[in-house]
């Protein structure tokens, strides 16, 4: 019985990973209705795009499920859009994220998902895209020349590209000096590039680029600000991640308004309580938020290993922050674990509300080493004001970066303060 | 009080998790963060989980080279090393090294620290998980964590847990410690007691006015504390004839002192009579009632002298100091704060006291095992102390004291040595060689080549400092007891050892071993 126990919590701990669901075996696994608003908005901003050019900006803090989304997007549009999904940092050192290589792993990206599509390209037209990446890559082409009967097979020419592009520093040096002053030839092959693929299988082109929300604030501004032209030049649709903290800064909203023509989505976080509602007493989360972050947990750990007074807490103490909600879980389980190992004998461990506050307890240890004396100040402002006194303030952007902060919109936008930073300010009798 | 027994709690728990996290994990990257700062501690930690984890778990280290700390090479090379990883289910990683890196550049302001370096290559991307299906453990210190959270953040969000291990700090580290707590006490804290009157002239004019009819003046209130002063300076300064009853004659008069003041509402001294007898208490380890006479005397400095004054900053320290005894370190982490700003603003960033003030946060970190950032500000401290009172001053030597101290804890003996051997020389130099400074340099160093085991050095010291304290401050002063009690700690280190053969034929030595033996 015990180990029964022992191997369902060790289940759970398992299932409780923070990664996003891309994975055919995980979406079946744990995949549960979100976000759907958000997916319906960014596929109505695409498919409305008259020229099939769209160019749409996700925004949303760290840890809220934009990749898990985007992964669906793409899904979702996988039979009527010739879509390619891929992650920045899976190809690019994230220290050296720039707009040309961007554009450059866009254009290996879409070879290689043709390749992946067995989308049949003229071999003359494919000989010479090939031709083309393996001189910036500085790659001997003739090594992965197999001439089949179909044509050319370049079998392991794109992961090693990739790997070349990940790994060389130098050559990502000369694909820049090259491409810099000549940004406009770039441009033009990978929209050659694009075209030739989907003419051939007849779908319009649809790039997702995941993970650049994950680059330097200052390296983002630099590309969103002054590269911004360039990045969206290509003539097909893409959809990008940025920083949630590049949102509040003024001059760079006002170019990305202008440039993706106001097609920036943000992705919310999900709003368990209305602005100013959790501080009245007896305040109800809202129901169907409340329902689908407890739907995500039903599908990662058992039941019966959860009170449900524990599991609607967990909620709460989430903010509604997906990751957060995971890993406040995990401690949980982490914690039974102990207890199971420590009382084989005791057939009655599951997460409660003891539990639960002992988690949340060690998970605010992890906020509190790094919170001073000026950010108790702004977390107290927006505490009580639902937004700090200046939201340009760098100091409230990293909270906001860090997850300290979070970010709600409704008609209007507002702030909280992460619900276990707030059990923090109580405990310092800051609020 | 939070008592070593619920640290030890605090810790086992900790330990549980992190075994528990490792026998959960199947086939996935299931990174663990491991906290601690005491390297001896660490190891004893990894030691133990490798020998109680699952049989089929299988065990590796690495410990990041300092050239090219790339935690993700480092684990791919000992892929290629250890071929059957690949086919591995179950592993876990441990690594260690990253307490090498130093946070400061060695070449300059501009030039990005190894530290730095080393969070820069956890950039970790999605693809590491596929390529690492294993439990890792990352050791680090509390400060590389924080830094972790601050500049490697996605690197940190993808962590599955945090475990932090608090060190348990030897007895004999505290006790050679509490110079600086003193210090602390005469530099920053209290303001000095000075009696013109000599103690029996004080008790005469006391009990004359005593016996007026219309006793409770001013007058008579400020005699009290005068009196209690005279007391506690003597304590202070070790030259107590009797300790124990001089400490309750100074709680006496302060408490008669502040009585009166109350009744005559003199609001002004009866701030410092709290101070005062907030150090008694403190002294004699009464600190919740310390801490509630800490208090008022900080809202009543508030109220009477303005939210920035001086004064007000040393009453912060004073609270500050009774929260870390208390092990309440983050209520006095922000007190030393605000004391620090405090300071800062009223005096400027180049001050002496803003020296002091950084000196009380290193050695609150320091207790808190958080030696890299204790390092940082004691180094700043004595920075700025060598600059604005020159090389050769009495409190570069306690700054260097202090670092000596960090140092040891950490287990880098010889820069401890050094510092140490430097601390000494300046304070002969300076305050001569009877001095009770000099006496705890001796002490310390006896320390420092105990924890090393190199025991003919330790008792050479200890009996050093032993005789200095005999011959300065007659035998029942405090400091000659902390001694005393550091030589019998390190005797019955030695007997446990077997090693006695090793020591002296000094008569100090033989009668307490025999002491010992027979007890």
């Amino acid at each position: 019985m015990t180990d029964t126990l022992l191997s369902n919590f060790r289940e759970a701990y398992r299932n409780l990973t923070f990664l996003p669901l891309i994975e055919e075996e995980e979406i079946n696994k744990f995949k549960v209705k979100y976000g759907t608003k958000v997916i319906e908005e960014l596929q109505q901003l695409i498919e409305d795009s008259y020229q099939q050019n769209s160019k749409v900006i996700l925004a949303g803090h760290r840890g809220c499920g934009k990749s898990t989304l985007l992964a669906e997007l793409k899904r979702q549009l996988d039979a009527t859009y010739f879509v390619t999904f891929f992650s920045i940092s899976d190809l690019i050192e994230m220290s050296d994220v720039n707009h040309i290589n961007i554009l450059f792993a866009i254009a290996v990206n879409l070879m290689e998902e043709a390749e992946k599509q067995s989308i049949k390209i003229k071999n003359s037209t494919k000989e010479n895209f090939y031709q083309w990446f393996a001189e910036h890559t500085q790659t001997n082409i003739d090594e992965y020349k197999a001439e089949l009967e179909t044509g050319f097979n370049f079998n392991g020419l794109f992961a090693w590209i990739k790997g070349v592009l990940k790994t060389n520093s130098t050559i990502r040096d000369e694909i820049k000096i090259k491409f810099e002053r000549r940004i406009s030839e770039l441009v033009n092959n990978i929209n050659q590039i694009a075209t030739v693929i989907s003419v051939n299988c007849d779908k319009p082109i649809l790039v997702i680029i995941d993970d650049i929300d994950k680059i330097d604030i200052d390296l983002a501004k630099d590309i969103f600000q002054a590269h911004i032209k360039a990045l969206f030049q290509p003539n097909f649709n893409i959809v990008m991640t940025i920083p949630i903290a590049a949102l509040r800064e003024v001059s760079l909203v006002a170019t990305l308004q202008t440039e993706t023509n106001d097609q920036i989505v943000q992705m919310p976080v999900s709003k368990l309580y209305q602005k100013g509602e959790r501080n009245q007493p007896n305040a109800q989360p809202n129901p169907t938020v409340k329902a689908e972050l407890i739907a995500i947990l039903n599908k990662r750990i058992q039941r019966n290993l959860i009170e449900q007074e524990a599991l609607e807490k967990i909620v709460i103490e989430s903010g509604g922050v997906l990751r957060e909600l995971i890993r406040i879980t995990n401690e949980c389980c982490r914690i039974c674990l102990r207890l199971v190992r420590r009382e084989p004998q005791n057939q009655d461990i599951k997460i409660n509300l003891d539990i639960l506050d002992e988690a949340i307890n060690k998970l605010s240890l992890d906020f509190d080493s790094r919170i001073g004396v000026k950010d108790y100040e702004i977390l107290k402002e927006t505490y009580e004001n639902f937004k700090p006194n200046d939201p340009k303030e760098q100091q409230f952007l990293d909270l906001l970066h860090g997850l300290y902060i979070l970010e709600y919109r409704n008609h209007e936008l507002w702030y909280d303060v992460h619900p276990i930073v707030v059990k923090v300010l109580q405990q310092k009798n800051i609020i | 009080m939070v008592s070593s027994t619920n640290r030890e709690q605090e810790n086992e728990n900790n330990y549980d998790d992190l075994l528990v996290s490792i026998e959960a994990n199947d086939n996935q990257l299931n990174l663990l963060i491991a906290v601690c700062d005491n390297i001896q501690f660490r190891d004893e930690i990894i030691q133990r989980y490798e020998q109680e984890l699952n049989l089929d778990i299988a065990r590796y280290r690495i410990e990041l080279p300092s050239e090219q700390p790339s935690l993700s090479s480092s684990i791919n090379q000992l892929i290629q090393e250890r071929p059957e990883l690949k086919a591995r289910k179950n592993a876990v990683i441990t690594v260690t090294g990253t307490e090498k890196f130093r946070f400061l550049s060695q070449h300059g302001p501009n030039q990005q620290s190894p530290q730095e370096k080393l969070l820069g290559y956890f950039q970790w991307t999605r693809e590491a998980f596929k390529h690492f299906p294993y439990s890792i453990v990352l050791w680090v210190t509390t400060s590389l964590q924080q830094q972790i959270e601050q500049k490697s953040p996605d690197f940190w969000s993808w962590r599955k847990g945090v475990f932090r291990f608090e060190s348990h700090a030897k007895n004999v580290v505290d006790i050679t410690n509490i110079k600086p707590h003193l210090d602390l006490f005469t530099s920053e804290v209290y303001r000095d007691i000075s009696s013109l009157l000599p103690l029996e002239d004080l008790q005469e004019l006391i009990a004359k006015i005593e016996q007026k009819e219309n006793a409770k003046t001013p007058q008579l209130a400020n005699l009290y504390s005068d009196l209690g002063g005279v007391y506690l300076s003597r304590s202070r300064e070790g030259t107590s004839v009797d300790y124990q009853k001089e400490q309750n004659l100074a709680i006496d008069y302060f408490q008669k002192a502040i009585k009166l003041q109350e009744e005559l509402n003199l609001e002004i001294e009866l701030a410092d009579s709290l101070n005062n007898l907030a150090e008694l208490y403190q002294s004699q380890e009464k600190y919740q009632q310390a801490e509630l006479l800490c208090r008022q005397a900080l809202e009543l400095t508030k109220k009477l002298l303005g939210e920035e004054h001086p004064d007000v900053a040393g009453s912060l320290n004073n609270l500050a100091l009774l929260y870390k005894l208390q092990k309440k370190y983050q209520q006095a982490e922000d007190s030393y704060f605000q004391a620090l700003e405090l300071t800062k603003k009223l005096l400027g960033e180049e001050h002496p006291s803003v020296a002091a003030s950084l000196n009380n946060l290193a050695l609150l970190y320091k207790s808190q095992g958080k030696y890299q950032r204790a390092e940082l500000l004691c180094f700043q401290a004595l920075e700025l102390r060598e600059k604005l009172l020159g090389k050769e001053h009495p409190d570069v030597a306690s700054s260097l004291n202090n670092l000596a101290l960090l140092y040891k804890s950490q287990g880098k003996y010889q820069d401890a040595e050094f510092l140490c051997l430097q601390a000494l020389k300046l304070r002969v130099k300076l305050l001569g060689e009877k001095h009770l400074d000099v006496a705890i340099s001796f002490n310390n160093l006896a320390g420092l080549y105990l924890s090393q085991k190199k025991y003919k050095k330790t008792e050479f010291y200890f009996i050093k400092a032993l005789e200095l304290a005999q011959k300065t401050l007659g035998k029942n002063n405090s400091y000659r007891k902390v001694f005393l009690n550091n030589f019998k700690y390190f005797l019955q280190e030695v007997i446990n050892s077997n090693r006695v053969s090793e020591l002296s034929n000094h008569p100090l030595t033989q009668s307490l071993l025999k002491e010992l033996k027979s007890s």
